[in-house]
C-alpha cells in the first residue's frame, strides 16, 4: 500500500509542478512562453537594504562562464522574471548604471526558482539619522532636564 | 551625586538642543515627560518630530542619559526605527523595521565618528541576521550572506571605492559562492572596472586556492 502511494506521489509531483506552472502562465502579466523539459524560470523580488522594493532595476542572469544569458527589469513591485533557461548554476545580478550592486547564486533544477535579493542601492539611507537634537529641544521646551537637575542628581548614572 | 555644575551643563545642553530645532508651530503637540514616581528620575519624553499634532517619537531616558529614541515614522502606531546612543550621546546603533511590522529586522552600527560600520539584516525576518554589509569610509566594502539558513555564509561580495566618484560610491570587485553549502566558496566571479565578469575562478577542493575555471575545464 505504502509502495503504491509512493509511486503515485512520485508521478503526481512532476505533474503538479507543471500544472501549477501552466496555471501561472495564464495569469495576467506573470510568465509567458513555454518551459521545456530541463529548463526553468528564475524570478524573484528585489529589495534594498532598507526593505524598499526596488522598481526599474536592470537585472542580469549570468551563466557559469560569466556570460549574460538573460536580462530583465524589475516591475513597480520590485519583481523580475527571466526567460526560461536550461538547468545549470547561474548568478543573478542587480545593476545600477552598469555597476553590479548585488548578486545571488541559483542552482536551477526545477521549472521555477524564486530568488529574492537585497541590492545595496540605498546605503545613504542609513546615514541620515539622529533625532537627539529633536529630543533635546523637546526636553528643553518642557523643562524636563531642568527638573531632573533640580531634584539633585543630574549625573545620568542612576 | 548632586553637583551645581551639572545644572549649568544641562542648561547649556538644553540651549544647544533648542537652537538646533526648528520653531514650534501651532499644530505641534507639546512634548510630554514621564518620571519614575518613586525616584523622580526622568524615564521618557514623547515628542512630535513632524509637528502635525501626533507624538511620533519617544526618548527613553535613564535620568539625563538618553538610552534610545523610538520613532514611528509613518505614524501607524508601530515603531519603525530605534536609535541607540552611548553615554557621550553619540549615535551608535539604529534598528529598523524593514517590513514595517514593529520588529527590528535590520540594524546599522556606527563608529565613534558617526560613520557607518556595518548593517546586519534579517532578510527573511525570522530573527536570524543572515546578511551583513560592511562599510569603509561610508562606502560598501563587502557583504556576507547566509542564503539557505544554515547559519554559515554562502555568498561573499567585495567592493572597491570608485575613484573620483561621490562619497559612498563603490563597485563590485568579486562575488564568491558556496553552491554546495560546504562552508567555503567553490566559485568566484572577478569583475572588471566596467562591471563585466573579467574572470571565473573555481576552488573545487575548498582549500582556498582559486584557479581559473578555463584551466580546470581544459581546452574546448
Amino acid at each position: 500500500m505504502k509502495k503504491t502511494l509512493c509511486v503515485a506521489l512520485t508521478c503526481l509531483l512532476p505533474c503538479t509542478s507543471v500544472g501549477s506552472l501552466l496555471a501561472q502562465s495564464q495569469a495576467a502579466g506573470t510568465i509567458k512562453g513555454v518551459v521545456l523539459p530541463g529548463t526553468g524560470v528564475v524570478s524573484g523580488v528585489v529589495a534594498s537594504s532598507s526593505g524598499r522594493r526596488v522598481s526599474g532595476m536592470a537585472m542580469q542572469l549570468v551563466n557559469p562562464a560569466g556570460l549574460v544569458v538573460g536580462k530583465a527589469v524589475t516591475t513597480r513591485d520590485g519583481e523580475y522574471t527571466f526567460t526560461p533557461v536550461s538547468y545549470d548554476v547561474y548568478t543573478v545580478q542587480c545593476m545600477d548604471d552598469d555597476k553590479v550592486i548585488g548578486t545571488a547564486a541559483v542552482t536551477l533544477t526545477a521549472p521555477m526558482h524564486a530568488v529574492d535579493m537585497v541590492c545595496t542601492s540605498d546605503a545613504l539611507f542609513w546615514q541620515k539619522w539622529g533625532l537627539l537634537a529633536g529630543l533635546g529641544a523637546a526636553a528643553a521646551a518642557i523643562g524636563a532636564v531642568g527638573v531632573v537637575a533640580a531634584r539633585g542628581d543630574a549625573s545620568g548614572s542612576r | 551625586m548632586a553637583s551645581p555644575h551639572n545644572g549649568i551643563v544641562l542648561c547649556a545642553l538644553c540651549a544647544a538642543f533648542a537652537a538646533c530645532a526648528p520653531a514650534e508651530d501651532g499644530a505641534a503637540h507639546a512634548a510630554r515627560a514621564k518620571y519614575d514616581p518613586a525616584t523622580g528620575r526622568l524615564e521618557q519624553i514623547e515628542f512630535d518630530t513632524t509637528r502635525n499634532g501626533r507624538y511620533d517619537a519617544v526618548g527613553v531616558m535613564h535620568g539625563t542619559r538618553v538610552d534610545r529614541i523610538e520613532v514611528d515614522e509613518d505614524e501607524d502606531g508601530k515603531v519603525d526605527r530605534w536609535e541607540y546612543y552611548d553615554e557621550a550621546r553619540r549615535l551608535v546603533q539604529v534598528g529598523y523595521s524593514r517590513r514595517n511590522n514593529g520588529l527590528v529586522d535590520a540594524t546599522a552600527f556606527f563608529d565613534r565618528d558617526g560613520a557607518i560600520e556595518r548593517i546586519e539584516i534579517s532578510t527573511r525576518a525570522d530573527g536570524q541576521f543572515n546578511r551583513v554589509e560592511y562599510y569603509r569610509a561610508d562606502a560598501l566594502a563587502r557583504v556576507e550572506e547566509d542564503t539557505n539558513g544554515d547559519r554559515r555564509p554562502d555568498k561573499w561580495e567585495s567592493y572597491t571605492p570608485v575613484p573620483g566618484a561621490a562619497s559612498g560610491a563603490s563597485r563590485i570587485g568579486s562575488a564568491a559562492f558556496d553552491d554546495a553549502f560546504r562552508g567555503t566558496p567553490n566559485r568566484r566571479f572577478v569583475y572588471g572596472a566596467g562591471g563585466g565578469v573579467l574572470r571565473v575562478e573555481v576552488d573545487p577542493d575548498g582549500d582556498g586556492q582559486f584557479v581559473d575555471a578555463a584551466v580546470i575545464a581544459g581546452p574546448p
